[in-house]
């Protein structure tokens, strides 16, 4: 994985997992790979990934079967409602950038509209 | 854990290291930054006993450096430096021989993934080739301290990846490992330290996620406004 | 210090197997010469299993030196002072390395001395003839020498000694090059000549041994004198390695 090199690597991991999670890629319950695992997967400092997973665990998203490894939360609800996060999260992105264009919400909503029926 | 406390190496006029304090920690991974020339292979080589300090001293565990921490300290040169006879399996038994922490079957590992066999002939290998058999023999040992003088140097994108990997895979609470390298984004995602120096100065130490995440630098920009320029040249 | 010796035998055994070629080829010369009557090539086969035996010991001793210096002025030095032993460990392995190799190469050399005089004797069938020759050259001898056992094993001894210190005084100037002038293209001849230097050094300090009534009593003298000469040396090379040098 590419990363952004000023912005710290963790909340870029944390980012890519989620992204995993909501695009289905992984599963309420999975089993996680190991902090070691994950940092050779991703090629990243190994405290790196180590603080990866306590973030995660902290929002709720991960948990820790003693001596088994770290899990995926089993809350459906809470992945449903990291989409609906990460969607506004791009929305509000979308908006404010457009703003400093200086192209208000409501016509940049509608070029959004008119590109959209381009492509259909 | 490996300690020098105002080490100064002078090689007739010219100061190579100067007055350098460094503290290396188990648990991290350290990049040591800098041009070529700017003193980190002496202060590499003065932390493995090869080089003697012209003042100042290198500490292992709070006490002066003695043969007993060789038996701790792995180091990778940056030059070739085994003997001509030597075959790579040679060079394998070489250190099993002499370094209780060195593990054959970790070598073999390592040897299959950098491609390399343990009949090949050391004076035949190519540059490329003796970068990689040098890395596999020195992170075979379980040494507390690693340091890596360039191990990206003369080695190929692809195997560079192997090579990042079996940093991170070695790491662990109760080691350090310090790599050098003048290719900065390298070992940008893999450090958690970086050690700056600059005509044998010590600059600073970042911690570079804390620096990401303050001043939304990378190594790279740091780099470049130490030196003036990105570190792909120097 | 067994893994130490092992890795100075292996750096130093392509010298010591093409003295051993050379000498088999010269000791087939010999066998040739004797068992086929050519006086010729036994002559010239004698000839040079006597050269091959000096030389070659001094080869040996030779050899020993250019491995030491450079296993300190080339990259190759990383290979032993990485490792966990001490510079005084270091050192004692080559100088055992050395010793035993002169001393075994003697003995081999003065075993196929004596097996070769034996087979020519046996051949010739001429023993007596032989014999007389000996006696008259042992004769020869000891116009000079008093030629007992003790005298004998008092003359090893002091060689014995002697070749470790001049050994040990090579070693140091070796040592002293390489720390002071690491790097620099002449410290080959620099060491050498720190070599003699230390030579006429020593020799002056092994002058000022009082002369002794007998012959005996002097050479005892001069080989405790070139034994604490040569543990000197070896002390004052581990410290430099040990403090000073840079590889």
């Amino acid at each position: 994985m590419k990363f952004n090199t000023s912005m710290p690597i963790y909340l870029q991991v944390i980012t890519a997992i989620k992204r995993d999670l909501v695009t289905g890629k992984m599963k309420a319950g999975d089993k996680l790979p190991s902090g070691r695992e994950l940092a050779t997967l991703y090629e990243i400092n190994p405290n790196t990934a180590a603080r990866v997973y306590s973030e995660l665990e902290q929002e709720g998203i991960t948990f820790t079967r003693r001596g088994l490894g770290t899990y995926v939360t089993e809350d459906e609800a809470l992945i449903r409602r990291l989409k609906e996060e990460m969607a506004e999260e791009l929305v509000t992105r979308f908006l404010e950038e457009m703003k400093e264009l200086g192209i208000p919400p409501e016509d940049a909503i509608n070029m959004a509209t008119n590109a959209l029926s381009r492509k259909l | 854990m490996l300690e020098s406390r105002n080490i100064t190496k002078k090689f007739g006029s010219k100061i190579a290291v100067d007055q350098v304090t460094l503290k290396i920690e188990p648990g991290y991974i350290y990049a040591m930054l800098g041009p070529n020339g700017s003193g980190k292979t002496t202060w590499m080589k003065m932390a493995a006993g090869l080089v003697k300090p012209t003042s100042g001293e290198m500490f292992f565990d709070g006490e002066p450096l003695s043969v007993e921490s060789r038996r701790h300290i792995a180091y990778m040169s940056t030059e070739p430096y085994f003997y001509a006879w030597m075959t790579v399996g040679d060079v394998g038994r070489y250190y099993k021989d002499f370094f209780e922490d060195f593990s054959p079957a970790r070598f073999s590992d390592l040897l299959r993934r950098m491609e390399l066999t343990e009949d090949l002939k050391t004076k035949s290998l190519s540059s490329g080739m003796m970068a990689k058999l040098k890395i596999a023999v020195t992170m075979a040992r379980d040494a507390r301290v690693i340091m890596l003088d360039e191990p990206l140097n003369g080695i190929d994108l692809l195997a560079r990846e192997d090579i990042t990997r079996s940093i991170t895979e070695a790491a662990g609470e109760d080691k350090a490992i310090l790599v050098s390298s003048h290719l900065v984004d390298e070992l940008e995602t893999i450090s958690d330290y970086a050690i700056f120096i600059k005509n044998g100065h010590l600059i600073e130490v970042d911690n570079i996620e804390e620096s990401r995440a303050e001043a939304g630098k990378s190594i790279v920009d740091r780099y470049r406004e130490i030196y003036g320029h990105g570190g792909q040249e120097w | 210090m067994f893994k130490l010796l092992k890795y100075e035998f292996r750096k130093t055994w392509y010298t010591k197997a093409i003295l051993l070629v050379l000498t088999l080829i010269a000791q087939a010369a010999f066998l040739i010469g004797v068992f086929f009557d050519k006086d010729e090539t036994l002559g010239l086969s004698v000839a040079t299993l006597v050269m091959l035996a000096t030389f070659g010991i001094m080869v040996i001793g030779l050899v020993s030196l250019i491995v030491f210096h450079q296993d300190l002025n080339t990259k190759q030095s990383y290979m032993l002072f990485m490792t966990p032993n001490s510079s005084y460990k270091i050192l004692g392995a080559k100088a055992l390395e050395n010793g035993l190799s002169v001393f075994l190469s003697g003995v081999f050399f003065a075993l196929l001395g004596l097996a070769d005089i034996s087979i020519l004797v046996a051949h010739e069938g001429d023993l007596m003839a032989v014999v007389d020759m000996f006696r008259s050259l042992i004769e020869q001898l000891q116009s000079y020498l008093v030629f007992d056992a003790k005298n004998i094993i008092t003359v090893f001894f002091a060689g014995l000694s002697n070749w470790l210190m001049t050994l040990s005084a090579a070693f140091l100037a070796i040592v002293i090059a390489a720390t002071f002038l690491a790097g620099k293209k002449f410290s080959g001849v620099v060491s050498f000549l720190l070599f003699l230097l230390l030579i006429w050094g020593l020799e002056k300090v092994i002058g000022f041994i009082p002369d002794m009534s007998t012959l005996f009593m002097d050479m005892v003298l001069t080989a405790i004198a070139s034994f604490v000469l040569m543990v000197v040396l070896y002390l004052v090379t581990g410290w430099i390695m040990d403090k000073k040098l840079s590889v």
